[in-house]
């Protein structure tokens, strides 16, 4: 009977205390959580649920461009706190995010390509005869990896080791605005399990995007408990080294694949 | 030139119903914030002891905002040279779907673009830019 166990920490997070750090910037501490908060919620409009308006057409590139802009929540949140832990924390969190980003989009382009198209639905539903994960399994992996270190999740979340930085980037937060930044977090956590099980897995009804959906976020969390924290210089290695030239390979790999099915 | 005014307008507040969910999600977090802000307000800088930022029980040595490693500052410029080069994929990947040109048309132009990204890769790679130790 646990069920009312979030209701109750969430009014617990939004009852707590909070404080204006001494010589920080007032405005962009404040303004900190309600960009992350802002920009990881706007990225679920992409997904073609029922209760959406409209299917969005662009919806590969609205997601490239929010994540993108994502963090610029963790410069501001964790420059303007005047903490040197955050500050810290910011510096791994920037280098690691914009390192994963070229890789997210090269790999983000091999379903759009075998799609052909960058709306959501349709490349799930091309998705019909054959799931994108069967297709290249080092794609879907490649994917994986890379949106776990772009929503900086454990085995990846060096922004906030515990070990070394107490709480990274958010370390001086409380009450609301760490409120904020977590929910943040999980909302991307989430909107990545979709977009993977969407992306890799074909699934069309909205029940099984959010179940597998669900089950992929929670692989996230079993992973966080299975296995240990990377080193830094590995993670920018594992980045730049491999998974760039692995998404660069993954492209060319579903242009051929597009011109030898006789599509083009 | 009032009729375009006015179609400018018109297409604005078009825009902004469409993005009805943006403006949702916006004032929800507003309001959520401002409430939660003001109710959880506990002291502003009055408080020093409890103002003053984390550092393991010490007397904040210095500011936080001191000069940090180059590293960043070489990892940062080579993401902008990279991701101007994905960004530029992008529209061109669109043109190829909107089927204006055969996939295989585009492949040959394509093909050497990557080879180039690729090549820019690995002159960073032997440069040593990527290397962290």
């Amino acid at each position: 009977m646990g069920l009312g166990q979030p209701i109750a920490d969430a009014f617990k997070l939004a009852s707590k205390g909070w404080i204006i750090p001494f010589r920080s910037n007032v405005m962009l501490y404040l303004f900190g959580p309600f960009i992350s908060f802002f920009i990881s919620f706007s990225m679920w409009y992409l997904l073609p649920f029922e209760s959406q308006v409209a299917s969005f057409k662009w919806a590969v590139i609205w997601f490239l461009c929010l994540s993108s802009v994502n963090v610029y929540g963790v410069i501001v949140s964790g420059w303007a706190s005047n903490s040197k832990y955050s500050m810290l924390g910011t510096m791994r969190g920037v280098a690691q995010v914009i390192s994963y980003e070229i890789s997210m989009g090269l790999l983000m382009l091999f379903p759009a390509v075998l799609g052909m198209s960058f709306e959501v639905y349709e490349i799930f539903s091309s998705q019909k005869w054959v799931w994108i994960a069967f297709v290249s399994y080092v794609a879907l992996v490649s994917w994986s990896i890379t949106m776990l270190a772009e929503v900086q999740r454990p085995p990846f979340d060096l922004a906030e080791g515990e070990s070394e930085l107490v709480s990274g980037y958010h370390v001086e937060y409380g009450g609301m605005g760490f409120t904020l930044l977590f929910l943040a977090e999980y909302g991307c956590l989430l909107l990545v399990g979709f977009m993977l099980v969407g992306l890799f897995f074909g699934a069309l009804e909205e029940f099984s995007v959010v179940f597998f959906g669900l089950m992929a976020a929670w692989c996230s969390v079993w992973l966080r408990a299975s296995v240990p924290r990377c080193r830094y210089d590995q993670l920018m290695m594992l980045s730049w080294k491999s998974l760039c030239p692995l998404g660069l390979g993954s492209v060319v790999l579903a242009m051929i694949m597009k011109i030898s099915a006789g599509l083009g | 030139m009032n009729t375009v005014r006015i179609g400018f307008f018109v297409s604005v507040l078009l825009s902004m119903v469409f993005c009805w969910e943006l403006a949702g999600v916006g004032m929800m977090t507003c309001l959520l914030y401002c409430l939660s802000l003001v109710l959880g307000y506990r002291g502003g800088s009055q408080f020093r002891e409890k103002s003053s930022p984390y550092e393991c029980g010490f007397e904040p040595i210095g500011g936080a905002r001191s000069s940090f490693s180059l590293r960043f500052f070489l990892l940062a410029m080579v993401f902008m040279i990279f991701d101007v080069e994905v960004v530029l994929l992008f529209p061109a990947m669109a043109g190829m779907m909107m089927d204006f040109v055969p996939v295989s048309v585009y492949f040959q132009g394509f093909f050497f673009f990557l080879i180039l990204l690729l090549l820019g890769l690995w002159f960073e790679w032997s440069e040593g830019s990527l290397e962290w130790l």
